[in-house]
């Protein structure tokens, strides 16, 4: 969904930083966004504090608020994803072939669960 | 004092609400739990990310003595931290250590959903939110009578109309497209299916604007920057869906 709602609005996008966040995103202020969110998901608590005070002064209190809200629910997703074992859907399966491989997201453990990939 | 009062910054009521029924849910019976039972997984879960470092201990956290089984133990902790590794002998263990396919699903959906509100409060630098109290009462026991096989490890009820009514009460509709396979996950027990769509709605995007990419929670955050943060979120959880 990043690469189709980048091109719906004409940005460029570097998939590539999705797995390696030390990379330029291309999206605007995707360097803090990463940062907040590998720190939010690790267990260092002072990363965290200036991940969080990064993301304030640069895009505001709401932007804070809604990166915690997307990190926390994709937090919930994918350990319901990974711990039924969820098989891709169909249309996202054809639509993201062409870059898994390139970004070793088919080899993620998980990948085992989607037939035919 | 309500949820987030205690917050620097100002978080919308879609999110408040959605995680004040989300963490009254811990404490009542749920569909193969008592509340004392699901209140043990919440619990265990948050033990064992405390130990992990992943959050610090809520301050009057106490774990108190209850039935649950071992294998749930194992399964709510280990949701609770990563399911980056599992494959589908995490499941047939946990059955073979006799845990019904519902009661796994139920200790997932728990841990799962505890994990989103606890990451929230974190990512927001508010302590977790206690619990209530476990509330008297006996878990309702009805599996889905459309829940199939529809290629993960558990049963899931369908979208569309082989979900019958059962579709129409979990996914709101009985639009096929309306069920994508994240909201089907958990829906051999649909209270759970139902909390976790309801927290999706409130924090990601409602199916109804999905392709709707100009759509905005807040005018400062583009969807592009909430896929960068979902899709770093989902590499870092290794998860292929």
């Amino acid at each position: 969904m990043l690469r189709a709602s980048a091109a719906a609005n004409n940005l460029p996008v570097n998939l590539a930083a999705i797995t390696n966040s030390s990379l330029d995103s291309g999206i605007e202020d995707g360097d803090v966004l990463l940062a907040f969110a590998d720190a939010v998901a690790g267990p260092d608590h002072a990363a965290l504090e200036t991940a969080r005070v990064r993301l304030l002064e640069r895009m505001g209190p709401g932007a804070l608020v809604e990166a915690a809200a997307v990190a926390s629910v994709f937090s919930m997703n994918d350990r319901a994803a990974n711990a039924i074992g969820i098989p891709l859907d169909g249309m996202m399966l054809t639509d993201s072939g062409a870059f898994r491989k390139e970004l070793g997201i088919d080899d993620f453990p998980s990948a085992r669960n989607t037939p035919g990939r | 004092m309500t949820l987030y009062s205690d917050s620097k910054y100002p978080v919308r009521n879609a999110i408040v609400e959605a995680h004040q029924h989300t963490l009254a849910s811990f404490s009542v019976p749920g569909t193969w739990w008592t509340g004392a039972q699901r209140a043990a997984i919440v619990a265990e879960a948050r033990d064992a990310r405390c130990e992990a470092g992943l959050q610090k201990p809520a301050a009057a956290e106490t774990k108190a003595p209850t039935d649950l089984p071992e294998s749930t133990r194992r399964v709510a902790r280990q949701v609770a931290v990563s399911t980056n590794k599992l494959d589908r002998g995490f499941f047939e263990q946990a059955v073979s250590d006799g845990l019904s396919d519902a009661e796994y699903v139920e200790t997932v959906g728990v841990a799962a959903r505890l994990t989103c509100v606890d990451v929230f409060a974190r990512g927001i630098g508010v302590p977790s939110a206690e619990i209530a109290q476990p509330a008297d009462g006996e878990p309702t026991s009805q599996r889905p009578a459309t829940a199939r096989d529809e290629g993960a490890w558990a049963e899931s009820i369908p979208g569309g109309r082989r979900g019958k009514q059962e579709a129409i009460d979990t996914y709101g509709t009985d639009m096929i497209e309306a069920a994508p396979f994240i909201y089907r996950s958990l829906s051999l027990v649909p209270e759970e299916a139902k909390g976790l769509i309801g927290l999706g709605s409130a924090q990601y995007v409602a199916l109804e604007e999905f392709m709707n990419f100009d759509f905005r929670f807040d005018p400062g955050f583009s969807r592009s920057q909430v896929e960068l943060v979902a899709g770093r979120i989902s590499a870092i959880n290794e998860c292929f869906y």
